[in-house]
Protein backbone atom coordinates (compact mmCIF):
# COMPACT_ATOMS: atom_id res chain seq x y z
CA UNK A 1 0.00 0.00 0.00
CA UNK A 2 3.01 2.70 0.98
CA UNK A 3 3.66 2.58 -2.79
CA UNK A 4 0.60 3.19 -3.64
CA UNK A 5 0.87 6.88 -1.58
CA UNK A 6 4.53 7.21 -2.18
CA UNK A 7 3.72 7.69 -6.09
CA UNK A 8 0.67 9.45 -4.89
CA UNK A 9 2.99 12.13 -3.87
CA UNK A 10 5.40 12.16 -6.85
CA UNK A 11 2.03 13.11 -9.04
CA UNK A 12 0.64 15.36 -6.61
CA UNK A 13 3.98 17.07 -6.82
CA UNK A 14 4.37 17.12 -10.60
CA UNK A 15 0.93 18.15 -11.02
CA UNK A 16 2.48 21.27 -8.72
CA UNK A 17 5.03 21.69 -11.04
CA UNK A 18 2.33 22.29 -14.32
CA UNK A 19 0.48 24.15 -12.33
CA UNK A 20 3.57 26.45 -11.61
CA UNK A 21 5.21 26.03 -15.34
CA UNK A 22 1.61 27.33 -16.55
CA UNK A 23 2.09 30.43 -13.92
CA UNK A 24 5.66 31.14 -15.98
CA UNK A 25 4.42 30.82 -19.14
CA UNK A 26 1.56 32.81 -18.83
CA UNK A 27 3.85 35.65 -17.69
CA UNK A 28 6.71 35.06 -20.17
CA UNK A 29 6.13 38.92 -21.26
CA UNK A 30 5.30 40.23 -17.88
CA UNK A 31 7.75 42.85 -16.75
CA UNK A 32 9.74 42.51 -14.16
CA UNK A 33 8.12 38.66 -13.53
CA UNK A 34 9.87 36.07 -11.48
CA UNK A 35 10.31 32.65 -12.70
CA UNK A 36 9.29 30.32 -9.68
CA UNK A 37 11.11 26.65 -9.20
CA UNK A 38 10.39 24.14 -7.30
CA UNK A 39 12.56 21.94 -5.20
CA UNK A 40 11.86 18.30 -4.66
CA UNK A 41 13.06 15.94 -2.21
CA UNK A 42 13.36 12.26 -2.93
CA UNK A 43 11.18 9.82 -0.65
CA UNK A 44 11.84 6.34 -0.82
CA UNK A 45 13.89 5.50 -3.90
CA UNK A 46 10.90 5.90 -6.16
CA UNK A 47 9.41 9.04 -6.12
CA UNK A 48 9.93 12.70 -4.60
CA UNK A 49 7.90 15.26 -2.90
CA UNK A 50 8.16 19.09 -3.10
CA UNK A 51 10.16 20.94 -0.92
CA UNK A 52 8.95 24.55 -1.94
CA UNK A 53 9.74 26.98 -4.64
CA UNK A 54 11.84 29.64 -4.74
CA UNK A 55 12.04 32.66 -7.30
CA UNK A 56 14.96 33.64 -9.71
CA UNK A 57 16.61 36.34 -9.24
CA UNK A 58 18.31 36.48 -12.67
CA UNK A 59 17.69 39.69 -14.51
CA UNK A 60 15.02 40.26 -17.62
CA UNK A 61 15.74 40.99 -20.48
CA UNK A 62 15.78 45.26 -20.81
CA UNK A 63 12.83 46.27 -22.84
CA UNK A 64 13.85 49.44 -24.26
CA UNK A 65 11.72 51.84 -24.97
CA UNK A 66 12.79 55.38 -24.23
CA UNK A 67 10.21 56.88 -21.96
CA UNK A 68 11.96 58.29 -19.65
CA UNK A 69 9.59 56.81 -16.59
CA UNK A 70 10.52 53.38 -17.07
CA UNK A 71 12.97 52.11 -15.23
CA UNK A 72 14.93 48.69 -14.55
CA UNK A 73 16.65 47.64 -12.02
CA UNK A 74 20.16 44.91 -12.68
CA UNK A 75 21.07 42.88 -10.15
CA UNK A 76 19.14 42.52 -7.03
CA UNK A 77 16.91 44.52 -5.23
CA UNK A 78 13.80 46.12 -5.78
CA UNK A 79 11.76 49.25 -6.01
CA UNK A 80 10.05 50.23 -2.96
CA UNK A 81 6.66 51.76 -3.05
CA UNK A 82 4.45 54.03 -0.80
CA UNK A 83 2.08 51.38 0.10
CA UNK A 84 5.17 49.43 1.69
CA UNK A 85 5.33 47.23 -0.47
CA UNK A 86 8.17 46.36 -3.45
CA UNK A 87 8.16 46.01 -6.99
CA UNK A 88 10.37 44.89 -9.80
CA UNK A 89 8.05 46.01 -12.41
CA UNK A 90 9.37 49.56 -13.50
CA UNK A 91 6.64 50.78 -16.27
CA UNK A 92 6.15 53.55 -14.00
CA UNK A 93 4.17 56.69 -15.10
CA UNK A 94 3.56 60.31 -13.76
CA UNK A 95 0.17 60.61 -11.84
CA UNK A 96 -2.18 63.99 -12.53
CA UNK A 97 -0.32 66.10 -10.00
CA UNK A 98 3.21 65.11 -11.37
CA UNK A 99 3.85 62.30 -9.31
CA UNK A 100 6.05 59.28 -10.12
CA UNK A 101 3.33 56.34 -9.65
CA UNK A 102 3.40 52.51 -10.77
CA UNK A 103 0.59 51.65 -13.17
CA UNK A 104 -1.99 51.23 -9.90
CA UNK A 105 -0.89 54.60 -8.74
CA UNK A 106 0.84 53.73 -6.02
CA UNK A 107 3.97 56.59 -5.41
CA UNK A 108 7.54 55.28 -5.98
CA UNK A 109 10.10 56.22 -3.24
CA UNK A 110 13.10 58.00 -2.83
CA UNK A 111 14.98 58.23 0.23
CA UNK A 112 13.34 61.04 0.91
CA UNK A 113 9.92 59.75 -0.43
CA UNK A 114 7.70 60.27 -3.45
CA UNK A 115 9.22 62.12 -6.39
CA UNK A 116 7.23 64.33 -8.01
CA UNK A 117 7.37 67.12 -10.79
CA UNK A 118 6.65 70.25 -12.18
CA UNK A 119 4.28 70.78 -15.29
CA UNK A 120 6.33 70.48 -18.38
CA UNK A 121 9.31 68.89 -16.11
CA UNK A 122 11.53 66.10 -17.35
CA UNK A 123 12.41 63.33 -14.80
CA UNK A 124 16.21 62.43 -15.11
CA UNK A 125 17.80 59.47 -13.56
CA UNK A 126 21.29 58.00 -13.14
CA UNK A 127 22.55 54.95 -13.43
CA UNK A 128 23.39 55.09 -9.66
CA UNK A 129 19.60 56.03 -8.93
CA UNK A 130 19.72 59.57 -8.31
CA UNK A 131 16.61 61.30 -9.01
CA UNK A 132 16.83 64.91 -11.29
CA UNK A 133 14.33 66.71 -12.60
CA UNK A 134 15.37 69.32 -15.08
CA UNK A 135 13.40 72.33 -13.22
CA UNK A 136 13.52 71.56 -9.51
CA UNK A 137 16.86 69.41 -9.38
CA UNK A 138 17.83 67.19 -7.18
CA UNK A 139 15.11 65.15 -5.85
CA UNK A 140 16.81 62.28 -3.81
CA UNK A 141 18.45 58.29 -4.43
CA UNK A 142 15.59 56.15 -5.53
CA UNK A 143 15.05 53.87 -2.62
CA UNK A 144 15.77 50.09 -3.63
CA UNK A 145 15.33 47.34 -0.74
CA UNK A 146 16.46 43.91 -0.79
CA UNK A 147 13.48 41.31 0.35
CA UNK A 148 14.33 38.90 3.29
CA UNK A 149 11.40 36.33 2.54
CA UNK A 150 10.29 37.44 -0.57
CA UNK A 151 6.27 36.80 -0.74
CA UNK A 152 4.71 38.21 -4.27
CA UNK A 153 1.61 39.50 -3.97
CA UNK A 154 0.46 39.28 -7.51
CA UNK A 155 -0.22 42.75 -9.77
CA UNK A 156 3.69 42.66 -9.96
CA UNK A 157 3.99 43.08 -5.99
CA UNK A 158 6.33 41.68 -3.30
CA UNK A 159 6.62 41.81 0.43
CA UNK A 160 8.93 41.18 2.57
CA UNK A 161 11.37 42.25 5.69
CA UNK A 162 13.28 45.24 3.51
CA UNK A 163 16.89 46.21 4.40
CA UNK A 164 18.29 49.53 1.65
CA UNK A 165 20.75 48.02 -0.80
CA UNK A 166 23.27 50.79 -1.32
CA UNK A 167 24.78 49.43 -4.63
CA UNK A 168 22.27 50.84 -6.93
CA UNK A 169 22.21 49.74 -10.89
CA UNK A 170 19.20 51.30 -12.96
CA UNK A 171 18.61 52.09 -16.07
CA UNK A 172 16.16 54.77 -17.25
CA UNK A 173 14.16 54.47 -20.75
CA UNK A 174 13.50 50.88 -20.58
CA UNK A 175 11.58 48.06 -18.33
CA UNK A 176 12.73 44.86 -17.24
CA UNK A 177 11.00 42.02 -18.81
CA UNK A 178 10.01 38.45 -17.58
CA UNK A 179 13.42 36.70 -16.62
CA UNK A 180 11.52 33.51 -17.51
CA UNK A 181 13.43 30.57 -19.29
CA UNK A 182 10.85 29.66 -21.71
CA UNK A 183 13.21 26.83 -23.19
CA UNK A 184 13.54 25.00 -19.67
CA UNK A 185 9.86 25.77 -19.38
CA UNK A 186 9.17 23.82 -22.08
CA UNK A 187 11.14 20.63 -20.90
CA UNK A 188 10.20 20.70 -17.84
CA UNK A 189 6.45 20.65 -18.55
CA UNK A 190 7.49 17.63 -20.58
CA UNK A 191 9.63 16.34 -17.65
CA UNK A 192 6.77 17.03 -15.70
CA UNK A 193 4.05 14.95 -18.02
CA UNK A 194 6.23 12.11 -18.10
CA UNK A 195 7.32 12.04 -14.65
CA UNK A 196 3.29 11.97 -13.84
CA UNK A 197 2.48 8.92 -16.26
CA UNK A 198 5.43 6.75 -14.05
CA UNK A 199 3.58 7.57 -11.24
CA UNK A 200 0.76 6.59 -12.33
CA UNK A 201 2.13 3.23 -13.65
CA UNK A 202 3.90 2.79 -10.74
CA UNK A 203 0.34 3.25 -8.92
CA UNK A 204 -1.61 1.11 -11.32
CA UNK A 205 0.74 -1.47 -10.98
CA UNK A 206 0.35 -1.44 -6.88
CA UNK A 207 -3.26 -1.76 -7.46
CA UNK A 208 -2.89 -4.71 -9.78
CA UNK A 209 -0.48 -6.57 -7.00
CA UNK A 210 -2.93 -6.00 -4.08
CA UNK A 211 -6.11 -6.86 -6.50
CA UNK A 212 -3.24 -10.37 -6.77
CA UNK A 213 -2.72 -10.64 -3.72
CA UNK A 214 -6.56 -10.11 -2.79
CA UNK A 215 -7.28 -12.73 -5.47
CA UNK A 216 -5.12 -15.67 -3.95
CA UNK A 217 -7.44 -16.59 -0.98
CA UNK A 218 -10.27 -16.39 -3.70
CA UNK B 1 -7.40 22.49 -12.58
CA UNK B 2 -5.58 25.73 -11.48
CA UNK B 3 -2.87 24.78 -14.62
CA UNK B 4 -5.53 25.14 -17.97
CA UNK B 5 -7.04 28.34 -16.05
CA UNK B 6 -3.60 29.92 -15.95
CA UNK B 7 -2.37 29.02 -19.26
CA UNK B 8 -6.00 30.13 -20.58
CA UNK B 9 -4.58 33.34 -19.39
CA UNK B 10 -1.65 33.45 -20.96
CA UNK B 11 -3.33 33.02 -24.30
CA UNK B 12 -5.85 35.86 -23.50
CA UNK B 13 -3.34 38.12 -22.32
CA UNK B 14 -1.03 37.35 -26.07
CA UNK B 15 -4.58 37.36 -27.95
CA UNK B 16 -4.45 41.00 -26.46
CA UNK B 17 -1.26 41.46 -27.31
CA UNK B 18 -1.55 40.73 -31.47
CA UNK B 19 -4.67 42.50 -31.21
CA UNK B 20 -2.57 45.45 -30.07
CA UNK B 21 0.01 45.12 -32.69
CA UNK B 22 -2.66 44.94 -35.74
CA UNK B 23 -3.89 48.26 -34.68
CA UNK B 24 -0.21 49.55 -34.49
CA UNK B 25 0.50 47.71 -38.06
CA UNK B 26 -2.66 49.21 -39.67
CA UNK B 27 -1.19 52.68 -38.79
CA UNK B 28 2.31 52.51 -39.40
CA UNK B 29 1.08 55.83 -42.15
CA UNK B 30 -0.87 57.64 -40.31
CA UNK B 31 0.12 60.84 -39.49
CA UNK B 32 1.12 61.79 -35.83
CA UNK B 33 -0.18 58.22 -34.79
CA UNK B 34 1.71 56.63 -31.45
CA UNK B 35 2.21 53.05 -30.68
CA UNK B 36 0.65 51.52 -28.06
CA UNK B 37 2.20 49.07 -25.82
CA UNK B 38 0.82 46.48 -23.57
CA UNK B 39 2.04 46.24 -19.58
CA UNK B 40 1.04 42.97 -17.88
CA UNK B 41 1.14 41.78 -14.26
CA UNK B 42 0.84 38.80 -12.50
CA UNK B 43 -2.11 37.56 -10.45
CA UNK B 44 -2.49 36.80 -7.10
CA UNK B 45 -0.44 33.85 -5.71
CA UNK B 46 -2.18 30.94 -3.73
CA UNK B 47 -0.90 29.59 -0.45
CA UNK B 48 -0.64 25.20 -1.21
CA UNK B 49 -2.33 23.97 1.45
CA UNK B 50 -0.18 22.19 4.58
CA UNK B 51 2.98 23.48 2.78
CA UNK B 52 3.88 24.82 5.95
CA UNK B 53 4.47 28.71 7.45
CA UNK B 54 7.22 29.89 4.38
CA UNK B 55 4.59 27.81 2.06
CA UNK B 56 4.58 27.34 -1.11
CA UNK B 57 2.52 30.00 -3.19
CA UNK B 58 1.31 29.20 -6.83
CA UNK B 59 0.65 32.33 -9.42
CA UNK B 60 -2.32 32.23 -10.96
CA UNK B 61 -1.69 33.65 -14.61
CA UNK B 62 -1.25 37.13 -16.14
CA UNK B 63 -3.56 40.26 -16.80
CA UNK B 64 -3.11 43.29 -19.09
CA UNK B 65 -2.24 46.17 -16.76
CA UNK B 66 -2.48 49.18 -18.94
CA UNK B 67 -1.99 49.86 -22.53
CA UNK B 68 0.25 52.56 -22.36
CA UNK B 69 1.13 55.14 -25.77
CA UNK B 70 4.08 55.84 -26.60
CA UNK B 71 4.65 59.86 -27.50
CA UNK B 72 8.06 59.27 -29.23
CA UNK B 73 8.15 61.55 -32.39
CA UNK B 74 7.31 60.23 -35.28
CA UNK B 75 9.33 60.69 -38.90
CA UNK B 76 9.44 64.30 -40.04
CA UNK B 77 7.85 64.24 -43.19
CA UNK B 78 8.26 66.72 -45.70
CA UNK B 79 5.65 67.85 -47.93
CA UNK B 80 4.67 71.18 -50.05
CA UNK B 81 1.75 72.44 -48.58
CA UNK B 82 1.85 75.31 -46.93
CA UNK B 83 -0.45 74.30 -43.99
CA UNK B 84 1.39 71.06 -43.25
CA UNK B 85 2.92 71.36 -40.00
CA UNK B 86 4.18 69.15 -36.68
CA UNK B 87 5.38 69.71 -33.31
CA UNK B 88 9.15 68.83 -32.58
CA UNK B 89 9.00 67.77 -29.38
CA UNK B 90 6.09 67.37 -26.71
CA UNK B 91 2.42 69.32 -26.95
CA UNK B 92 -0.52 68.95 -28.48
CA UNK B 93 -2.44 70.93 -31.75
CA UNK B 94 -5.46 72.65 -29.75
CA UNK B 95 -8.85 71.95 -31.99
CA UNK B 96 -12.20 72.61 -31.78
CA UNK B 97 -14.88 70.40 -33.15
CA UNK B 98 -18.09 71.97 -34.46
CA UNK B 99 -20.06 71.13 -31.01
CA UNK B 100 -17.40 72.60 -29.41
CA UNK B 101 -15.56 70.23 -27.89
CA UNK B 102 -11.76 70.83 -27.16
CA UNK B 103 -10.03 68.02 -28.27
CA UNK B 104 -5.70 67.72 -28.89
CA UNK B 105 -4.07 66.27 -31.72
CA UNK B 106 -0.48 65.58 -33.14
CA UNK B 107 -1.46 65.90 -36.61
CA UNK B 108 -0.45 68.91 -38.16
CA UNK B 109 -1.83 67.94 -41.47
CA UNK B 110 -4.22 70.91 -41.93
CA UNK B 111 -5.50 73.00 -44.41
CA UNK B 112 -8.38 75.89 -44.98
CA UNK B 113 -11.74 76.04 -45.25
CA UNK B 114 -13.90 78.08 -47.85
CA UNK B 115 -13.78 80.96 -45.40
CA UNK B 116 -10.17 80.51 -44.93
CA UNK B 117 -10.00 79.05 -41.64
CA UNK B 118 -7.35 76.64 -40.56
CA UNK B 119 -8.98 73.32 -40.03
CA UNK B 120 -7.98 70.02 -39.89
CA UNK B 121 -8.82 67.58 -42.66
CA UNK B 122 -11.94 66.79 -41.06
CA UNK B 123 -13.05 70.05 -40.94
CA UNK B 124 -12.27 71.03 -36.82
CA UNK B 125 -10.93 74.53 -36.46
CA UNK B 126 -7.15 74.90 -35.29
CA UNK B 127 -7.15 76.66 -31.89
CA UNK B 128 -6.87 80.10 -31.72
CA UNK B 129 -8.79 80.23 -35.03
CA UNK B 130 -6.63 81.78 -37.53
CA UNK B 131 -8.16 83.19 -40.77
CA UNK B 132 -5.48 82.75 -44.06
CA UNK B 133 -7.01 85.58 -46.43
CA UNK B 134 -7.70 85.03 -49.96
CA UNK B 135 -4.57 84.30 -52.05
CA UNK B 136 -2.15 84.82 -48.76
CA UNK B 137 0.42 81.85 -48.35
CA UNK B 138 1.08 80.95 -44.42
CA UNK B 139 3.71 81.27 -42.57
CA UNK B 140 4.68 79.64 -39.42
CA UNK B 141 7.57 80.46 -37.05
CA UNK B 142 9.23 77.95 -35.42
CA UNK B 143 7.53 79.96 -32.36
CA UNK B 144 4.12 79.49 -33.58
CA UNK B 145 3.58 82.80 -34.56
CA UNK B 146 1.06 82.78 -38.17
CA UNK B 147 1.40 84.99 -40.73
CA UNK B 148 0.25 85.50 -44.13
CA UNK B 149 2.29 86.28 -47.08
CA UNK B 150 0.80 88.63 -50.04
CA UNK B 151 1.30 89.80 -53.04
CA UNK B 152 -0.01 93.56 -53.96
CA UNK B 153 -0.99 93.27 -57.28
CA UNK B 154 -0.90 96.72 -58.12
CA UNK B 155 2.58 96.87 -56.91
CA UNK B 156 3.87 93.42 -56.93
CA UNK B 157 5.66 93.83 -53.40
CA UNK B 158 5.39 90.96 -51.00
CA UNK B 159 3.24 92.14 -47.38
CA UNK B 160 2.97 89.60 -44.55
CA UNK B 161 0.25 90.10 -42.54
CA UNK B 162 0.36 88.80 -38.82
CA UNK B 163 -2.49 86.13 -38.01
CA UNK B 164 -1.93 85.30 -34.35
CA UNK B 165 0.28 82.66 -32.59
CA UNK B 166 -0.45 78.99 -32.69
CA UNK B 167 -1.25 77.70 -28.98
CA UNK B 168 0.57 73.98 -28.03
CA UNK B 169 -1.49 71.98 -25.16
CA UNK B 170 0.94 70.23 -22.92
CA UNK B 171 -0.09 67.48 -20.44
CA UNK B 172 1.90 66.33 -16.93
CA UNK B 173 0.73 62.89 -18.02
CA UNK B 174 0.12 62.49 -22.30
CA UNK B 175 -0.15 58.54 -21.61
CA UNK B 176 -3.67 59.11 -19.82
CA UNK B 177 -5.36 61.13 -22.21
CA UNK B 178 -8.27 58.71 -24.31
CA UNK B 179 -7.81 58.80 -27.52
CA UNK B 180 -11.28 59.91 -29.58
CA UNK B 181 -10.52 58.46 -32.75
CA UNK B 182 -9.62 60.52 -35.99
CA UNK B 183 -5.73 61.00 -34.72
CA UNK B 184 -7.78 63.79 -31.51
CA UNK B 185 -7.44 62.93 -28.10
CA UNK B 186 -9.86 63.82 -25.20
CA UNK B 187 -8.84 65.15 -22.11
CA UNK B 188 -9.15 62.90 -18.77
CA UNK B 189 -8.49 63.64 -15.23
CA UNK B 190 -5.61 61.34 -14.85
CA UNK B 191 -4.17 63.62 -18.00
CA UNK B 192 -3.20 65.87 -15.30
CA UNK B 193 -4.24 69.75 -15.95
CA UNK B 194 -3.80 71.11 -19.42
CA UNK B 195 -1.41 74.34 -19.53
CA UNK B 196 -1.67 75.81 -23.33
CA UNK B 197 1.85 77.62 -24.25
CA UNK B 198 3.99 79.03 -26.79
CA UNK B 199 5.56 76.58 -29.26
CA UNK B 200 9.29 76.40 -27.43
CA UNK B 201 8.42 77.00 -24.14
CA UNK B 202 8.31 75.48 -20.88
CA UNK B 203 8.91 72.23 -21.99
CA UNK B 204 6.69 72.37 -25.50
CA UNK B 205 8.39 71.43 -28.83
CA UNK B 206 8.73 73.89 -31.86
CA UNK B 207 6.50 74.00 -34.69
CA UNK B 208 7.88 73.15 -37.82
CA UNK B 209 6.42 73.97 -41.62
CA UNK B 210 6.10 72.40 -44.76
CA UNK B 211 6.29 68.81 -42.65
CA UNK B 212 3.89 66.36 -40.94
CA UNK B 213 4.63 64.57 -38.39
CA UNK B 214 4.96 60.40 -39.45
CA UNK B 215 3.16 57.66 -37.82
CA UNK B 216 6.06 56.67 -34.65
CA UNK B 217 5.40 52.62 -35.05
CA UNK B 218 8.50 50.85 -36.14
CA UNK B 219 6.98 47.78 -38.23
CA UNK B 220 10.04 46.16 -37.97
CA UNK B 221 9.73 45.85 -34.15
CA UNK B 222 6.31 45.11 -33.97
CA UNK B 223 6.64 41.86 -36.26
CA UNK B 224 9.43 41.00 -33.97
CA UNK B 225 6.22 41.25 -31.15
CA UNK B 226 4.05 39.04 -33.10
CA UNK B 227 6.43 36.26 -33.12
CA UNK B 228 6.83 36.71 -29.37
CA UNK B 229 3.22 36.98 -29.02
CA UNK B 230 2.36 34.16 -31.28
CA UNK B 231 5.08 31.72 -30.05
CA UNK B 232 3.49 32.26 -26.17
CA UNK B 233 0.53 31.72 -27.44
CA UNK B 234 1.66 28.62 -28.48
CA UNK B 235 3.14 27.80 -25.01
CA UNK B 236 0.52 28.15 -23.26
CA UNK B 237 -1.44 25.97 -25.53
CA UNK B 238 1.24 23.45 -25.21
CA UNK B 239 0.60 23.68 -21.59
CA UNK B 240 -2.87 23.58 -21.44
CA UNK B 241 -2.25 19.92 -23.87
CA UNK B 242 0.23 18.89 -21.20
CA UNK B 243 -2.79 19.43 -18.12
CA UNK B 244 -5.58 17.74 -20.08
CA UNK B 245 -3.24 14.95 -20.87
CA UNK B 246 -2.07 14.50 -17.33
CA UNK B 247 -5.82 14.31 -16.32
CA UNK B 248 -6.42 11.90 -18.90
CA UNK B 249 -3.58 9.59 -16.97
CA UNK B 250 -5.08 10.15 -13.52
CA UNK B 251 -8.43 9.42 -14.72
CA UNK B 252 -7.41 6.45 -16.75
CA UNK B 253 -6.00 5.11 -13.03
CA UNK B 254 -9.40 3.90 -12.02
CA UNK B 255 -9.79 0.59 -13.98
Amino acid sequence: MRDLYTSFTGASAAWKQLEMISNNVANVNTQGFREQRQHFELVGQTSVKSSGTTFSTQDGELETDNIATHLALRGDGFFALADGSATRDGSFRLDAEGTLVTNDGTAVLTEGGPIRLDPGEQLMVSPDGKVTGSLSGEIGRLEIVQLAKATPLGGGRWSGTATPVQDINVVQGAREGSNVDAMRAMVDLIEASRFFEAQEKVMQTSDEMQGRLNRIKG
Amino acid sequence: MRALYTAATGMAANQLKIENIANNIANSSTSGFKKVRESYEDLVYQRVPGSGVDGMQIGSGVRVASLTRNFANGDTVPSSNATDMMIDGAGFFIVETPSGETLYTRDGHFRTDVDGNLTTQAGNLVSPGIQVPDGGTLVVGSDGSLSADLTNSSTGVVERLALGTLEIAHFQNPEALEAAGGNLYRATPDAGSVSRGTPGQDGAGQVLQYATEGSNVDVAEELVNMITAQRSYEMSSKVIQAADEMLQTAVGLKR
